[in-house]
């Protein structure tokens, strides 16, 4: 046992393996409890985990290296021989083996929790953000290993934070060559083939080149070459993320046109994509009380659709009134139908009394409470001068005399 | 005499590093790393972390590589020494703030940015004599997020660090922690018995 840790200790791995297993479980924990987990979410947090889990695999394994290489060690003589690849292909087995193995370990009671969920798992972006993790652990250790300095552990972490943020900064361009989307994808897009056949490629790539840089790093001990193996080493990896910088591929594509599942009540025609069937009763429920508290069916709304099967172009025809409804995994419906209905947006400004008005009613049908300009006027009022100026509503075209109690003003 | 202590210390990369992170933090430290576990989201600034790193950074490159043999001799000129380069890595390090300011709007206020920044530098230079300087970064970095997440979660707990909300630095405490780091060094040349040792 005291072999196979010499000369570091278990703590040098063990811990920083904890602060991952702790990073990636605090990051998914909420979603642990979402009633109704999309697999094609659950899949890209293989990668999207990387965020912090990845800046420690790299920092540590630079740190790990650089240790190991550090040139007051015995074996750094000038005359020394030294073993180089092999060494180096035995530190990495060991770090990558524990930095990876916890990364999956961690995110298992999120696969565990979405079994059943909606959708396949995508087994190609699964791959993709373990093997981003690799690439960070195998570049750390080479960076470390070509300049062994402790000067290089923030540095390799800044270069993570970059990463972050010049991914969520052009999520688009960055997207096939920083491991972390800005946005995950949703039910009814996945990632698009091309994007991860060349993020696994480059992350393989960057792998093994790490892994050469390190191997010749560790096997001479004149720093001038240094310069020439990195710049060699690199080459191929930096011409991928080149290409990938002048034709980035898209990230996410729509699936095929998805069947809907619909029903209709008080005119309005409500459709879910057919993996959220389950909950087209919960969406009507959601939308049909903010209907009820109108009186009458909004002429400016004829159907509710769920956002999941927008992804493709759809007619104008059979687009026609279409409000949409969020229906997101942690069992909340989003839509803007009380805004629709009440014509928030139709009139610019909101200065106006028309303008305010719309705010009020819109209070009131998500409330059920008449207030503001509403106020003291019963539920049965509002519904009847709903009822008789919605058309004006919805145009922006109430003059003060139409607006509610105006005779008693 | 004057030149060989400042190569001892290589102060011509801590000067090069801390220009490269002075350029760092007018690119990203304006940006804020949001903590959204409880509202209203707790926003920390990215300068802060840029003070840290420095800091870190800074003290890497000044350690006392003398100090074998100033721990036989014990002088004062070592003890000197030691003092100066701590309060001047404080001082280079907290620069990453100022450097800043130019490119913020004229009425935000950054003054409890400066002095979040003074606390966090000398806690790094506290601490590396006794952790050495990389593990000193870092709990300094687990420190200023946990604070955040602290202010997020229970924002009525007092800290040592300001927060965006409060706008109300804590200068005494940032005086007595940079007393304490230079005097540390003061007292120890730069590093402890223990942490020359796990070089």
């Amino acid at each position: 046992m005291r072999r196979t840790w010499w000369p570091l200790g278990p703590a040098s791995v063990v811990v920083p393996a904890g602060a991952i297993v702790v990073a990636v479980l605090a990051m998914t924990w909420r979603m642990l409890s979402w009633p109704y987990p999309l697999w094609v979410q659950t899949s890209a947090q293989f990668h999207q985990q990387f965020t912090w889990a990845g800046m420690i695999a790299a920092s540590w394994a630079c740190w790990y290296a650089t240790v190991m290489h550090a040139k007051n060690r015995i074996w750094f003589r000038p005359n020394a021989p030294r073993l180089g690849a092999p060494a180096v292909v035995l530190h990495l087995t060991t770090l990558v083996g524990w930095f990876v193995g916890t990364y999956l370990v961690a995110l298992l009671p999120l696969t565990l929790a979405t079994l059943g969920g909606i959708g396949a798992p995508d087994p190609l972006a699964m791959l993709s953000g373990v093997l981003a993790m690799v690439a960070a652990t195998a570049l750390g250790y080479a960076l470390g290993a070509v300049v062994p300095s402790v000067v290089m552990v923030p540095l390799v972490a800044i270069g993570c934070y970059a990463l972050l943020v010049g991914g969520s900064a052009a999520a688009e361009e960055l997207a096939a060559v920083a491991p972390v989307f800005d946005l995950e994808p949703e039910l009814g897009q996945r990632e698009s083939l091309p994007l991860l056949v060349f993020r696994i490629a480059l992350f393989v790539i960057v792998t093994v080149a790490a892994v050469v840089l390190a191997g010749r790093a560790a096997t001479r001990n004149q720093s001038w070459r240094a310069a020439v193996d990195a710049a060699a080493c690199l080459a191929l990896p930096a011409a991928l993320v080149t290409v990938a910088l002048i034709r980035p591929p898209a990230v996410f594509v729509a699936d095929g046109q998805p069947a809907a599942s619909c029903t209709e009540k008080r005119g309005i025609r409500y459709c879910v994509h057919v993996e959220n069937r389950a909950r087209l009763g919960e969406l009507v429920r959601s939308i049909d009380t903010v209907i009820a508290r109108f009186g009458t069916k909004p002429e400016n709304i004829d159907q509710v659709w769920d956002q999941s099967l927008t992804f493709r172009p759809i007619d104008v025809e059979r687009a026609r009134g279409v409000e949409l409804a969020w229906l997101e995994p942690d069992g909340t419906i989003e839509s803007a139908v009380a805004v629709m209905a009440a014509g928030v947006y139709s009139c610019k400004g909101g200065t106006k009394p028309a303008g305010l008005i719309t705010l009020d009613i819109d209070n009131y049908l998500t409330t059920g409470v008449p207030a503001g300009t509403l106020e003291g006027m019963s539920v049965s009022e509002v519904q009847r001068w709903l009822a008789r100026f919605q058309d004006q509503l919805h145009s922006c075209t109430l003059t003060p005399n139409q607006l509610p109690r105006a005779e008693t003003r | 005499m004057i030149r060989i202590l400042l190569l001892s210390r290589s102060v011509h990369w801590g000067l090069l590093t801390a220009v490269a992170m002075w350029c760092l933090a007018v690119l990203v430290g304006r940006q804020t790393v949001e903590i959204k576990l409880s509202f209203p989201p707790t926003k920390a600034v990215v300068v802060e972390l840029c003070v840290v790193v420095t800091a870190t950074l800074l003290a890497i490159f000044t350690r006392p590589r003398f100090w074998a043999w100033d721990r036989v001799a014990r002088g004062i000129r070592a003890r000197l020494v030691a003092g100066t380069v701590a309060a001047l890595v404080i001082a280079m390090a907290v620069l990453c703030v100022p450097v800043v300011v130019p490119w913020l709007p004229g009425n935000a206020a950054w003054a409890w940015v400066l002095a979040n920044a003074l606390v966090l530098s000398a806690t790094v230079l506290l601490l590396a004599p006794l952790l050495t300087p990389l593990p000193a970064g870092a709990v300094t970095t687990v420190l200023w997020v946990g604070s955040a997440i602290l202010t997020n979660v229970a924002p009525d707990v007092w800290l040592p660090l300001a927060n965006y909300r409060d706008q109300d630095g804590h200068w005494l405490v940032a005086a007595l922690l940079v007393v304490a780091a230079v005097g540390v060094h003061v007292g120890t040349c730069g590093v402890t018995a223990w942490a020359y040792r796990q070089r």
